[in-house]
């Protein structure tokens, strides 16, 4: 087997791995009653290990699959795959080793979200997420808001800190891979001396 | 994933049922809510009636769309300005016939998605799907990354929870005030992937030794085969589709 091939069945590999932590990172979050929704950390992670394209793939499919028993899920692939690439091309620049790096991911990430969510919740959903979030929509319309600043505003009150976590999570957790798996992903030589 | 599905929409190959799925979801955006509500959904309600899955069918349609559907009606609503005939009056409530509209043209696209997609995968196997898929030459690797996900998600869910109670037996609070539960989350989270991510070169072995990827052809445990029948429904979907769009963009010209 070649260093290559070798390289991409383990990053293809990594792809159901990325997706089940999505939907598992979820669930966890679900069950804790935590205030965030915690969803795209496989889309990170496999982006941080195996470089955009993978991480791309990963949000891609998360959607679809996910999209089989809540199709709603479908068009919010577009902010998953922009996710998964904006991750992927920070670990090509070897931000996730430290945790300025980490930082400077988090905001892109973070801003990549508001800038692709943002345009499917007004024009595909009406201003309407689907989640409990709608009731903050609901609120600030009531008030006499647009319904761009409602959803723009919902968006940074349930995003922001979402999107932080989950970066500094997958940050954590890549240290915390012992260096003789981390060295089968082909980003390995952006985290390792 | 062992019980065969039945009914005749089941028996249909694959590609024919996903070329109607693309072009309702296209007509949708075309056209205005009455295809949506008028059209596609007593049409999939029948076919779901038709292939006998009725129950089933509405029950996930219901679930998917029920809150979105009563919020954008709600948003809709509070958003009206326009000074249309007013159907409802209760204080500073006021529903006029404008903010409905909005509301149906709003969720017409989504509701028709839904409806067809739910349709899909309630007559037809995510596994039949792949198969069509990798007989027109669709890569090998894509089959294998959805039909691994589709068992790696509740195996995955099942040593969550296992993780969970272990740490909780060591002393995690699992419950209590919101900082103790984020402080939860790491512990439950991380050993989950790190040991999953450490199974991967094993995985990986296996997967090569099977000849994953190997440069030849790919068999088949199970052939599934398009009938005349497939062909004469997927053109005519997509006849039928270009002629309704061609009559909308003719309307809409002149």
């Amino acid at each position: 087997m070649s260093k290559a091939a070798k390289y991409s069945t383990m990053a293809i590999l990594l792809i159901p791995i990325g997706i089940a932590i999505n939907y598992v990172g979820g669930q966890i979050a679900l069950i804790l009653k935590l205030p965030v929704f915690i969803d795209v950390i496989g889309t990170i992670l496999v982006g941080a290990l195996a470089g955009p394209l993978f991480g791309a793939i990963t949000g891609l499919v998360t959607n679809l699959i996910l999209g089989i028993t809540a199709p709603t899920w479908i068009p919010y692939a577009i902010v998953n795959v922009a996710i998964g690439i904006v991750a992927g091309l920070c670990a090509k620049k070897g931000w996730f080793k430290t945790v300025k790096g980490a930082f400077i991911t988090s905001v892109l990430i973070w801003l990549i979200t508001q800038l692709t969510a943002n345009p499917v919740t007004v024009y595909l959903f009406g201003g309407v997420t689907g989640s409990g979030s709608s009731f903050i929509t609901s609120f600030l319309i009531a008030t006499g808001q647009s319904l761009w600043q409602s959803v723009i505003t919902t968006a940074l009150i349930t995003e922001t800190v979402d999107k932080f976590i989950s970066v500094f999570i997958v940050f954590f957790i890549i240290k915390a891979i012992p260096a003789r798996t981390l060295l089968k992903f082909p980003l390995a030589k952006h985290y390792l001396d | 994933m062992l019980e065969r599905r039945k009914g005749p929409l089941s028996k249909l190959y694959p590609l024919t049922k996903l070329v109607f799925l693309f072009c309702a979801v296209i007509l949708a955006i075309v056209f205005d809510w009455r295809f949506g509500y008028l059209v596609m959904v007593p049409l999939t309600l029948f076919l779901a009636a038709f292939s006998g899955n009725f129950f089933s069918f509405l029950k996930k349609f219901i679930g998917a769309l029920l809150l979105f559907v009563i919020f954008v009606f709600l948003f809709k609503i509070m958003l009206d300005k326009s000074d249309s005939q007013i159907l409802f009056q209760w204080q500073f409530i006021v529903i006029r016939i404008q903010g409905l509209i909005d509301g149906l043209n709003q969720t017409s696209v989504l509701v028709v998605m839904a409806a067809v997609v739910l349709l899909f995968f309630e007559t037809t196997e995510v596994e039949d799907l792949m198969i069509s898929l990798q007989q027109k030459k669709v890569s090998h690797v894509v089959s294998y990354i959805v039909l691994s996900t589709l068992q790696m998600i509740p195996d995955m869910v099942k040593r969550s929870k296992v993780i969970m109670q272990a740490q909780q037996a060591r002393g995690i609070e699992t419950e209590g005030n919101i900082y103790l539960r984020m402080r939860a989350f790491f512990p439950s989270l991380g050993p989950l992937i790190i040991s999953s991510i450490s199974e991967l070169e094993e995985r990986a072995i296996t997967l090569e030794v099977r000849g994953f990827s190997a440069s030849v052809e790919k068999t088949f445990l199970k052939d599934i085969q398009s009938r005349s029948i497939d062909r004469i429904l997927s053109l005519g979907f997509i006849f039928l589709s270009m002629a309704l769009i061609g009559w909308r963009i003719y309307v809409w010209l002149f």
